[in-house]
C-alpha cells in the first residue's frame, strides 16, 4: 500500500477522534467518548503503518523529512496520549492532544516526504529521532494538561461550574499525571541527546561541537531539569508546577520551530 | 364488564401537606391488611399499596365503568375520613396516564429530590409485598418489572443521579475534585454542629482516614473526638491542626474570624504546597473570605455551597427531560402489550372454533374419497394451512386495532362477526 494512503487514513482517524473528544466536552453522552478513543488506537496502528512503510521504502532518511518528522510527531504523541488515558482514565484529555495529532498528520499528508539527506541514518538516527520526539510529545502533554489543571483550579476558585468541569480529574491527580509526563519526557530527551552525541561522533567525528541544534536542546534540558528540581525539593507544586511546565514546553516550541524549521539546511531541518 | 384499565389513586407531597399524608400512609401490618382488602373487592382484579413518607398510591386493575368507586370506599372506611378529603387531595390516573406516572414515580423524577435513589428501594418492596401476598398477577407484574427496568436505564443513561444535591455530599463532591480519591486525607472539624458532623461523616465513609477535632475547650473537642474516633485539640492549637490537615469544616459559633489569612499565610510552607479545602458553614462567618486568595487553599462559605447544590438541581431537572422520553418509549409498548393480551382468549378461542369446524368437516367428509393414509394426512396439511392463512389477517387486524381503538368494542365486533360465544 501506498505510504500516502495509510497517511490520509491516519489523518481522517484523528480527525473523526478529535471532533467526538470535542463534542464529548460540551455533551454528556460517554459514547462519544468510546468512539473518540477507538478512533485514535486505529489511527496510532495506521500512523504506525504509515512510518514502518516510510522506513521501508527510502530507509531511516524517510524519517528525517518534513513528512517523516510530522508522521513520527504524531505517532509520539498519540502514544503518550494512549498511555496516560488508558493507565488514568482521561477522557478529557483527548479534546486537547488529538487535534495536534490531526494537524500533524494531515500536514504530513501535505508534506514530501523524498529524502535529499546525504547522511547515512541507520537504526541509531531512528532511536534519536524517535526518543526526541517521544520526549517533546510527553512535554506537549503535561502542557496541555497543565492547561486542564489551570482551568479546573480556576473553577474551584471562582466557584463557577461548567458541565466541562464535573469532567475534569481531581487536581491531585491531574499534577500527579502532569509530574511523570514530565519525567517521561526527561528520560526521552536525556536518551535522545546521548545517542544523538553518539551518531554526531560517527557522522563527523565530534560528540559535541556547539551545533544550535545542540545548544538549545542542552538548555531545555537544563530548564526541565530545573522544573524538577523545583517540583521536588524546592515545594513548587500544583499551579505552580503548571506554570512552569507550560513554560518547559515553550522553550522546546522555540527550540524546535527556531532551530530545526528556520535553520539552514542540515540534518535538523527536516527539509525535503 | 367493560375493557381492563391500569389505574392508579394516590397523594404525594405535590398534592397534599405531610399531616395528610401521614394519615393516609400504611405501615407494617396495615399495609398487609389493606392490600388484602383491596383484593377482596369485587372490581379489583390486582392490586398494590406504595405507602413512603412522601406518597401513598395505589396501583390496581379494574374491569369496572366507575373504576376509582370501591377503592375510594374501601379508603374511606379503613382510614375513618369522608370523600370531600380524598377529592381534595387525590389524583386519578388512568390506563397511559397511570402507566406513565408508575414509570416516573419509579425513576424517581416525581420525587421531592429529584433522581434521589431511595424510592427504587421503596418501590420494590411495595412489589415483592403484593407479589407475597399474591395481590398482583399479570398486568402489575409486569407493570413492576417493567417500571423497574425503566428506573434502572434511565439511572445508568441520564445524569438523573450524579451531583450531589445536599450541603454535606457537595463537600464531598468537591473535595474528590481537588484531592481525588479521598483514601488517606484528614479531616478536622472545628466547632461542633450537625451539618459540619454529617459532612464529616460523608467523608470518613469515602475514605478519609485521620478526624482531627478542634474545640474551644479540650473537654468538648475529647468528647466528639470519641465518636469518630479521631483526635481532640483546643483552640490554641488551631494551627497546628492547619499545618496537616487537608480538609477543614469550620462552625463555630464565634463572633469574628476563627481563620485569618495571616493565621495561614506562615504555615503554607510547611504544608509544601498541598491543597488545603476549607468550608466554612457557620454563621456568622469563622473564615475570612481573604483566605481563598492563597494559592492552593479553596474555601467555599455556606452560601457558595448552595449555589452547587442548586446547580446541580438544575441540572437533574434538564436531565429529568431526558429521561421522560426514554420513558415514553416503555409507556407506550407496556399499553401495547396490555391491549394485545385483552385480545389474546378471543384469538385463542377463534383459533379452537376454526380447529374444531376443520376437524368435523373432515371426520364427516375424509373417508367418502377413499384415499390412502399417504393422501388423507396430505389433505389435513392442506386443510390446516387454508385455516391458517384465513386467520393470518383477521388475527392480527385484531390485534392492531385493539392497541388503537377502545378494546371492548373491537372485542364485541370480533365477536359477533366471528360468532364466537359472549364471554
Amino acid at each position: 500500500m501506498e505510504p500516502r494512503v495509510l497517511n490520509l487514513t491516519t489523518a481522517v482517524l484523528y480527525a473523526i477522534s478529535s471532533l467526538h473528544y470535542l463534542l464529548y466536552l460540551i455533551s454528556k453522552k460517554e459514547k462519544l467518548a468510546t468512539v473518540g478513543l477507538y478512533s485514535s488506537r486505529f489511527g496510532f496502528l495506521t500512523n504506525l503503518f504509515a512510518v514502518i512503510l516510510l522506513v521501508a521504502k527510502s530507509g531511516g532518511e524517510g524519517l528525517f523529512t518534513p513528512k517523516g518528522a510530522l508522521l513520527v510527531f504524531s505517532l509520539t504523541l498519540v502514544s503518550v496520549f494512549l498511555y496516560f488515558s488508558t493507565k488514568h482514565r482521561l477522557t478529557l484529555s483527548g479534546a486537547f492532544i488529538m487535534p495536534w495529532a490531526t494537524i500533524f498528520s494531515l500536514i504530513a499528508a501535505l508534506s514530501s516526504g523524498k529524502p535529499s539527506q546525504e547522511f547515512p541514518v541507520g537504526i541509531i538516527g531512528v532511536i534519536h529521532i524517535a526518543s526526541a520526539f517521544l520526549g517533546y510529545s510527553s512535554f506537549m502533554f503535561s502542557a496541555l494538561l497543565s492547561l486542564i489543571y489551570l482551568i479546573s483550579e480556576k473553577h474551584l476558585k471562582k466557584k463557577r461550574f461548567s458541565v466541562f468541569f464535573f469532567k475534569l480529574p481531581s487536581l491531585t491527580k491531574l499534577e500527579t499525571i502532569i509530574y511523570s509526563s514530565i519525567t517521561l519526557g526527561f528520560i526521552f530527551i536525556t536518551v535522545s541527546m546521548f545517542v544523538g552525541a553518539v551518531w554526531s561522533e560517527r557522522l563527523f567525528g565530534s560528540y559535541w561541537s556547539w551545533h544550535p541544534k545542540q545548544v538549545a536542546t542542552l538548555i531545555s534540558w537544563f530548564t526541565y531539569a530545573g522544573i524538577l528540581h523545583l517540583y521536588l525539593y524546592g515545594n513548587w507544586k500544583g499551579k505552580r508546577l503548571c506554570y512552569l511546565s507550560i513554560l518547559g514546553f515553550s522553550i522546546i516550541m522555540l527550540n524546535f520551530l527556531g532551530v530545526n524549521l528556520l535553520s539552514k539546511r542540515d540534518i535538523h531541518s527536516f527539509k525535503g | 364488564m367493560g375493557e381492563l384499565k391500569l389505574c392508579c389513586l394516590g397523594l404525594s407531597h405535590k398534592t397534599a401537606p405531610v399531616s395528610v399524608r401521614e394519615k393516609f400512609s400504611f405501615k407494617g401490618e396495615e399495609l398487609e391488611k389493606g392490600l388484602l382488602k383491596l383484593n377482596s373487592l369485587e372490581t379489583v382484579e390486582e392490586c398494590m399499596i406504595l405507602s413512603t413518607c412522601n406518597r401513598v398510591e395505589i396501583y390496581f386493575t379494574t374491569r369496572s365503568n366507575t373504576p376509582f368507586k370501591e377503592v375510594i370506599d374501601f379508603l374511606t372506611e379503613t382510614k375513618e375520613t369522608d370523600i370531600e378529603e380524598i377529592n381534595n387531595f387525590f389524583y386519578r390516573k388512568v390506563d397511559s396516564e397511570a402507566v406513565r406516572h408508575g414509570f416516573y414515580v419509579a425513576s424517581s423524577l416525581d420525587s421531592l429530590v429529584v433522581g434521589e435513589p431511595q424510592i427504587v428501594g421503596q418501590f420494590k418492596d411495595a412489589f415483592s409485598l403484593a407479589k407475597e401476598l399474591g395481590t398482583i398477577g399479570t398486568v402489575l407484574c409486569r407493570f413492576c418489572e417493567t417500571a423497574l427496568k425503566v428506573s434502572k436505564r434511565v439511572r445508568t443513561e441520564t445524569g438523573i443521579s450524579k451531583n450531589a444535591v445536599s450541603i454535606s455530599f457537595a463537600a464531598v463532591e468537591l473535595a474528590k475534585k481537588i484531592f481525588g480519591e479521598l483514601k488517606g486525607t484528614s479531616v478536622a472539624i472545628i466547632g461542633a454542629g450537625e451539618m459540619a458532623e454529617l459532612a464529616v461523616k460523608h467523608l470518613i465513609t469515602n475514605g478519609a482516614s485521620k478526624v482531627l477535632v478542634v474545640n474551644r475547650t479540650l473537654e468538648k473537642a475529647k468528647k466528639l473526638a470519641e465518636e469518630f474516633g479521631g483526635i481532640p485539640y483546643p483552640l490554641t492549637e488551631l494551627q497546628k491542626v492547619l499545618k496537616v490537615a487537608d480538609i477543614v469544616i469550620s462552625s463555630t459559633g464565634a463572633p469574628s474570624y476563627v481563620i485569618t489569612k495571616d493565621l495561614i499565610k506562615p504555615i503554607l510552607k510547611e504544608r509544601t504546597g498541598k491543597p488545603l479545602f476549607l468550608i466554612d458553614i457557620a454563621v456568622p462567618r469563622d473564615i475570612e473570605p481573604q483566605v481563598n486568595d492563597l494559592d492552593g487553599i479553596y474555601l467555599y462559605d455556606i452560601d457558595d455551597l448552595q449555589q452547587v447544590v442548586e446547580a446541580n438541581i438544575k441540572e437533574r431537572l434538564k436531565e429529568a427531560e431526558v429521561a421522560k422520553k426514554i420513558i415514553e418509549e416503555y409507556v407506550e409498548r407496556f399499553l401495547k402489550w396490555l391491549r394485545e393480551l385483552e385480545v389474546a382468549p378471543l384469538i385463542a378461542e377463534l383459533k379452537k372454533k376454526a380447529e374444531e369446524i376443520r376437524k368435523e368437516v373432515l371426520a364427516k367428509r375424509l373417508y367418502k374419497l377413499g384415499l390412502t393414509p399417504e393422501q388423507q394426512e396430505e389433505v389435513d396439511n392442506i386443510t390446516r394451512i387454508i385455516v391458517n392463512k384465513l386467520l393470518h389477517q383477521p388475527i392480527t387486524k385484531v390485534k392492531k386495532k385493539a392497541t388503537e381503538e377502545s378494546t371492548s368494542q373491537v372485542v364485541q365486533i370480533f365477536r359477533e362477526i366471528f360468532g364466537l360465544g359472549k364471554e
